[in-house]
């Protein structure tokens, strides 16, 4: 039994998203910070795509019935266990009924936390994500969040080898990751944070002028922040077109509305929109969108898809890396 | 991998691959690609331009052919006017092997789509005509209305507006943008109007919205730039199945506020 004692501003259970709704309406959803999520479960050994919970701003207080492995990645916050002080970006030993706190985020604002064991979830179109606009997925399928005291069944906790509790000390297992890992972890909490992303959609329909100023002037997040989209505030970009016919939105696209004020869309983005799209910020730019916080700075990067992709699969074999080196450590 | 000008026909797109003398396939993200239909040929100007109905029609027909084929690498796909997203597992598989895929998918658009003998049409493809109920006089704190903003860019009365509104028996062009948001076209050409520049955070449920050649009906609460000028009680299926179908015909009947309130006394029951 796992209880969430304090479940904070937002506490969802996530995974890789949802699959094959999006005909319908029904949006994508899944971790916002997809790399940090896959690292929760890659220290834990658990395949990439497991679901996790989601902490929105930290502020969350939990205990486990049973033993298993836990790990805490994402946005910083003070984690205590039985009221002993532990770091980020680490995976830990739960004895029965160990007590875990999370103070409010300092640094960020998505942690993800994993267990090294599976419980009852319900699911809708093959994913645990609740989208509370939609009134979708969730423990009551209303898209509700996680709410105090709530209790989730144990299915069933993976085995872990006696042996690999020396590799625990009082900080957690040692964990050694590879630069790519370590810099980009470092890169999530910037203040001011480089954007990779690529022209496409209606890129043409942007002048040359509005297409340098988007790439040479810094963006602030506003306060409309959210897992659906991000507002952004800075110099106006005009487009040429105004009566576009709606289309499909990418995850991570750029939309430019007649104000002029991008909007980069997000997981729980709607699936079809109307305004002017002049680019996409690829999977890189999103897990370092993903814990930026309201009046920070951004820029964009222009780069191709190709490029990113590299990136894409070189931080994916990492994370495998990460996962193998566990199974190895943690299991018999 | 080539780019085409701009004065070769194809003004806003970068990436593009052309599938036949109307359509192409843009890459929009590492994961997913967009076939569009458009309005002219790209080969030769005198070859007569697309409705949106047959451009509509020609991204289902991609639409179908790809199914046919059921591709594993295909994680999501959403139809819009003239546009088709493929969402594909970049794990799984390169962009330039969808690429290939797509181009011999999709080499039978270059012939003549063979005429169906619409007596083997079923009533699925048919469709079903939906009669939704609107008022247009609402316009309260809860439930703002734009009718006055409509009137003065259209210069028409809020009476020519509703009139201009119900004249259209409304084809479903698309379903997205939020579950059973049903994207209905094409509205009259004296009422299209450019979205709002700043969009509302939130537009309320039953909300009747024009934009573009567009109109629609929000069926829950949800952040919105169209304008509104109505409200209906029409309750849309709140479960995951869709009320309405891609080949659905959608017609809107005014009534008075009186009836409004009656309506969604008994939706709520």
């Amino acid at each position: 039994m796992l209880t969430i004692i304090k479940s904070g501003l937002t506490t969802q259970w996530t995974d890789s998203g949802r699959k094959g709704r999006q005909l319908s309406g029904y949006s994508q959803s899944g971790a916002i910070d997809w790399f940090s999520f896959q690292l929760a479960n890659a220290l834990c050994g658990n395949a990439l795509h497991s679901p996790a919970l989601e902490v929105m701003a930290g502020n969350i207080e939990f205990s486990v019935s049973i033993a298993c492995a836990v790990a805490i990645t994402g946005a910083h916050t003070d984690i205590s266990i039985n009221k002993q002080n532990i770091k980020n970006g680490k995976v830990f030993l739960l004895k029965k009924n160990d007590h875990v706190k999370l103070g409010p985020a300092t640094k960020g604002l998505f942690t993800y936390i994993a267990f090294s064991a599976a419980f009852e979830l319900p699911v809708f179109a093959n994913s645990v994500c609740a989208v509370k606009r939609e009134k979708t997925g969730g423990m009551q399928g209303d898209g509700k969040p996680i709410i105090d005291g709530e209790e989730f069944v144990l299915i069933n906790a993976a085995q872990i080898d006696d042996k690999a509790t020396r590799y625990f000390g009082k900080g957690g297992a040692q964990t050694s990751f590879t630069p790519l890992i370590k810099a980009f972890i470092a890169s999530q909490f910037y203040t001011q944070k480089k954007l990779p992303f690529s022209f496409c959609y209606q890129q043409a329909a942007f002048s040359k002028v509005d297409k340098q100023r988007f790439i040479a002037h810094e963006f602030e997040i506003t306060q409309y922040i959210d897992k659906m989209g991000v507002r952004l505030a800075g110099p106006p970009i005009h487009c040429e077109l105004t009566n576009l016919i709606s289309q499909p939105m990418a995850n991570g696209a750029i939309q430019i509305p007649g104000s002029g004020l991008p909007i980069i869309m997000r997981n729980d983005r709607q699936t079809i929109g109307g305004y002017p799209v002049i680019g996409t910020v690829n999977s890189q730019g999103l897990a370092l969108l993903a814990q930026a916080t309201s009046s920070q700075k951004i820029t964009f990067v222009a780069t191709d898809f190709d490029t990113a992709n590299i990136w894409r699969q070189l931080i994916d074999l990492q994370l495998k890396q990460v996962l193998n080196t566990t199974k190895l450590r943690l299991y018999a | 991998m080539f780019e085409l000008e701009k004065d070769q026909g194809y003004q806003y797109m970068h990436n593009a691959v052309p599938l036949d003398e109307y359509s192409h396939v843009e890459r929009v993200s590492e994961v997913s690609i967009i076939i569009r239909v458009n309005e002219k040929s790209r080969t030769c100007a005198k070859r007569p331009a697309l409705s949106l109905q047959a451009r509509n029609a020609r991204v289902k027909r991609c639409l179908a052919l790809i199914k046919a084929k059921s591709p594993k690498w295909l994680i999501d796909h959403v139809v819009s006017y003239d546009s088709l997203l493929l969402v594909y597992d970049a794990q799984d598989i390169r962009y330039d092997i969808v690429l290939r895929f797509l181009l011999s998918t999709l080499a039978e658009l270059k012939e003549p789509e063979k005429k169906k003998s619409h007596a083997k049409k079923t009533e699925k493809e048919i469709g079903h005509v939906h009669q939704i109920d609107v008022c247009y006089e609402l316009n309260n704190k809860s439930q703002p209305s734009d009718m006055s903003a409509v009137e003065e860019y259209t210069n028409l009365t809020s009476r020519d507006i509703v009139s201009l509104h119900q004249s259209i028996q409304y084809q479903v062009f698309a379903i997205g943008f939020m579950p059973n948001f049903a994207y209905l076209g094409e509205l009259s050409p004296l009422l299209r109007m450019p979205r709002l520049a700043h969009p509302r955070l939130a537009v309320p449920a039953g909300a009747v919205a024009i934009a573009g050649q567009q109109t629609a009906v929000y069926p829950s609460i949800s952040p919105g730039g169209w304008h509104i000028i109505g409200y209906t009680a029409f309750s849309f299926s709140d479960d995951a199945t869709v009320a309405m179908g891609p080949e659905d015909k959608v017609i809107f009947k005014a009534i008075d506020q009186h009836e409004y309130d009656r309506q969604l006394k008994q939706a709520e029951k």
